[in-house]
């Protein structure tokens, strides 16, 4: 199987007792494409990964990698496949070191690419220093880091990260970003999902929403903010002793307008509006009315905005 | 090949947690501490040779040290979702059954040997009469190794679809200990009966049957 990994999920449905996990999933991810995948607490992401990975061997529905069913043994899938689950332990004996020899050489590495791989791994994630511990002595956030290293230790193909960020400090979080993209960058496909969603939102080409079990959005960041229909927001701020703000209830494209401390005001759009148009016509409303503008901004939803607006809920 | 490799990755973890420092070292010394011990309780033993204490303790415990052992800490590591990291490799589920069962039993047989070798080279040294004894040491260390194959398969067996440690132990232990007596059957029926051969049938057939119906389930099952 080549570095260039696609994968296809087509109709994917998995049931516990009565309990819908996945209803009739259905998703592409294309070669070298980061995909995040963004939903609440028992939306069905980690049972989606975990068919993908062959954990979940019953389940209805095809998953396809690079035109290969995961089922069938010779998809080879095991070989190219790198994968960090939500949440793995490691025997209370075991080090660093021991963690990915181990693992390594399951995925198929010799001990001589071993030698080399390990301390490019462990310098790329920065546990060089605690190569001979063990791992159950290490924080929570080390750990994350010894499960993201076991995940890429092989170069793999196709990187399943099941909430790669949790429990990592802002700046090894942005080392991540920076490694997940940059293994894009050579090809290898990445499907991600996070909490943290402006993470997804940094890094992701695309991102599919999944609420109950449900597929209900698959797109780019902007193609989201538009299906989802949230609106841009203008801010206006005005220097002290200015006229006031005219009156842009009735006007074309804004839904309404909203009044915060110290002289700021969010002209909240509607989403049909035309964004340019719309900022051209407040301006203009401005200049006329004679205030004295100190600031003005358009803010785009972000898509933690969106996701809320969406699965109405805290992610 | 994946056999091997976690079948060394196990046997280096029972020595790097001590295991095979508290088989080896541990089964040796408890049961020559028995074999100076017990006759101040029970005087009918003081003419016993260490030889066939060593085998007949090793017989009753044998069994359920396996089975705790192995279940317990199979239930533990798949808890901490241990098996996940290994799965979404180019493994199959039966290599890590195999190998943990395989393990498990050579750390047992070797602790077995130890103990054994210990007791002989003792009374050796002491001039007891071993010899004398030799046929009930093998029939018994034959029983005991069928024994520990059956309860470590059952411990797999268990390990795999209990949740809880606590209860594995339980089960396992009563399941450790019927198992021990599966070989002993014919002498219920007739004392003169020679257990070994059935000791070696049921040993391979209840341990293969065990380890197949594992497999088959864990196959077929969502970690």
């Amino acid at each position: 199987m080549s570095k260039s990994i696609s994968v296809k999920f087509d109709g994917v449905s998995k049931r516990y007792g009565d309990v819908v996990a996945l209803d009739q999933v259905s998703f592409e991810i294309g070669a070298g494409e980061v995909f995040g995948y963004i939903g609440p607490n028992g939306a069905g992401k980690t049972t989606t990964m975990k068919i993908l990975v062959g954990l979940i061997p019953s389940f209805g529905g095809s998953v396809f990698v690079n035109g290969h069913d995961v089922r069938a043994k010779e998809s080879g899938l095991h070989r190219v496949l790198g994968y960090l689950p939500q949440e793995a332990g490691f025997q209370e004996w075991r080090t660093v070191d021991s963690v990915l020899r181990t693992l390594g050489r399951l995925s198929g590495l010799s001990q001589q690419e071993l030698n080399e791989r390990i301390p490019q791994v462990l310098d790329l994630t920065r546990l060089s220093d605690v190569r001979y511990k063990r791992v159950v002595h290490l924080s929570g956030g080390t750990i994350q880091k010894v499960r993201l290293a076991q995940a890429i230790l092989h170069d793999p193909g196709l990187i399943v990260l099941d909430e790669p960020m949790s429990e990592l400090d802002p700046e090894t979080r942005h080392q991540v970003r920076v490694m997940i993209r940059d293994m894009a960058n050579k090809g290898t496909t990445v499907f991600l999902s996070s909490h943290i969603l402006s993470d997804v939102q940094d890094i992701a080409d695309r991102i599919g929403v999944l609420n109950h079990g449900h597929m209900l959005k698959v797109g780019t960041p902007d193609e989201l903010q538009s299906h989802f229909q949230v609106g841009n927001v203008v801010e206006v701020i005005l220097n002290r002793g200015s006229h006031p703000l005219p009156s842009f209830e009735s006007v074309d494209g804004i839904e309404r307008v909203e009044e915060m401390a110290s002289n700021r005001t969010l002209i909240h759009m509607t989403h049909q509006s035309n964004v340019d148009a719309t900022m051209g016509l407040i301006l203009r409303m401005l200049v006329q009315s004679g205030c004295q503008v100190r600031n003005l901004n358009l803010i785009r939803p972000s898509l933690e905005e969106v996701y809320l607006r969406f699965v109405g809920g805290e992610p | 090949m994946t056999v091997g490799l976690l079948y060394a990755d196990e046997m280096r973890g029972f020595y790097k947690s001590y295991v095979m420092l508290a088989l080896w070292v541990g089964l040796p010394a408890l049961t020559i501490a028995i074999h100076f011990l017990q006759p101040l309780i029970e005087p009918a033993m003081r003419d016993w040779s260490l030889s066939y204490v060593v085998s007949i303790t090793i017989a009753g415990i044998g069994g359920p040290l396996a089975s705790v052992s192995l279940s317990a800490s199979i239930v533990s590591e798949r808890n901490q979702k241990v098996y996940e990291l290994f799965l979404i490799r180019p493994v199959r589920r039966s290599s890590l059954i195999l190998a943990k069962f395989a393990a498990t039993y050579t750390c047992l047989v070797v602790a077995t040997v130890i103990s054994l070798a210990s007791g002989m080279v003792i009374d050796s040294w002491l001039g007891a009469p071993f010899e004398s004894l030799w046929n009930e040491i093998v029939t018994s260390v034959v029983v005991t190794l069928s024994a520990m194959a059956m309860a470590c398969a059952g411990a797999v067996l268990i390990g795999m679809f209990v949740s809880s440690v606590a209860l594995a132990s339980i089960v396992s232990i009563f399941g450790g200990e019927i198992l021990i007596l599966v070989p002993m059957l014919p002498n219920y029926f007739d004392p003169s009966a020679d257990p070994v051969p059935l000791a070696i049938v049921s040993g391979l057939v209840i341990t293969s049957l065990f380890l197949v119906l594992t497999i088959y389930l864990f196959n077929h099952r969502q970690i």
